[in-house]
């Protein structure tokens, strides 16, 4: 009949990694067997062989840490993004309704951002690269564009552009605002419409932030490390 | 002293021992008892680092300890801490006495 503490010594010592008790596990139990454990013994095994579990563990997440850090470091560097918006105002003549100012907009971006506008825009800023299909850049561009009312009325509504610097990104927004004022006026809606500028607010840096990028990579890389160690377990128990 | 991997390598100097020997040794010569988790987490690090290796004999197969031996580089190691030791140790005991 085996003591109470040499149940609890034996129930520890499997908690130690497989390969370490397939190496270890016959003398150590020997020395259990030899040297009488007492209770805090059970502690000291399940500690170590915690701590073996961990260490494995620890260093396939490291590693995964930092592989992820390095490569939120990259994909922060190629999507340095910010962000030019414009304040704009509009109205319809006759009519005070939130959704005739929003059809109203609509049709404008519509007829003034054409394919051809777009491809102006791109080609006098030499914004992304130049030797891609031009259809290619105009729907990178579409993507880059955002239009947002701005309030329950729609009496106002933001153009954000996201560029790849704050100077650009204030260029293309400048293009795309006199585009609309312009083409408003040219094309003579009906009813009429006044489209007009509210504010430039200041570029901002697009979210997320590097940081951001990075801790989140840093964090996907971490995870990777800790699903891999338990495929490796799972694949190979060996090494469990 | 009571660096579990300097006391393993301390007890293994003069003779080689399984793990409940040096426990017995290690109580005897430092008053520590290692708990066997500690005392194995010692031997496993002492092995990956080739400072300690298992004695290889025909009888192994036979009986479930298994002895330990130091190595070359086992031994240059301790001797290279038991200087530091005694260097700490010299020192603190003649700045004792100067106080």
């Amino acid at each position: 009949m085996k003591r109470p503490i040499q149940k609890m010594t034996q129930w520890a010592s499997r908690l130690y990694p497989r390969a370490w008790r397939e190496r270890y596990g016959d003398e150590f139990g020997a020395l259990l067997e030899d040297s009488q454990p007492r209770l805090r013994d059970a502690w000291d095994i399940a500690k170590e062989a915690l701590t073996m579990q961990l260490r494995r563990t620890a260093a396939f997440a490291g590693v995964g840490a930092i592989l992820g850090a390095l490569v939120g470091g990259i994909v922060s560097r190629h999507h340095d993004r910010y962000i030019a918006s414009a304040v704009m105002a509009v109205s319809v003549q006759g009519i005070d309704s939130a959704a005739a100012n929003s059809q109203a907009v609509q049709s404008l971006v519509k007829a003034s951002w054409t394919r051809d506008a777009l491809l102006e825009i791109i080609t006098s800023l030499k914004l992304y690269t130049p030797d891609r299909p031009a259809d290619e850049l105009i729907r990178r561009m579409r993507e880059n564009i955002k239009v947002a009312l701005f309030d329950k009325t729609a009496h106002s509504f933001t153009v954000d552009f996201v560029g790849e610097n704050p100077d650009q990104a204030q260029e293309v927004r400048r293009a795309l605002v006199a585009h609309l004022i312009d083409d408003n006026i040219r094309i003579g809606a009906s009813p009429p419409a006044t489209i007009q500028l509210v504010d430039y607010p200041p570029v901002s840096h697009s979210v997320p932030r590097p940081a951001t990028v990075i801790a989140f990579w840093t964090a996907v890389g971490a995870g990777v490390g800790l699903a891999l160690a338990w495929l490796r377990r799972r694949a190979n128990p060996q090494t469990a | 002293m009571t660096d579990p991997s300097l006391l393993v390598l301390a007890s293994l100097a003069d003779s080689d021992k399984h793990g409940y020997a040096m426990m017995e040794d290690i109580q005897r010569f430092a008053g520590v008892r290692l708990g066997p988790g500690t005392l194995y987490g010692a031997i496993t690090r002492l092995e990956q680092r080739g400072w300690i290796a298992p004695v290889v004999s025909r009888l192994a197969s036979e009986d479930r300890r298994r002895p330990y031996r130091l190595t070359a580089a086992g031994r240059r190691s301790l001797e290279a801490d038991l200087a530091r030791l005694n260097q700490v140790v010299r020192t603190g005991l003649r700045r004792l006495r100067e106080a």
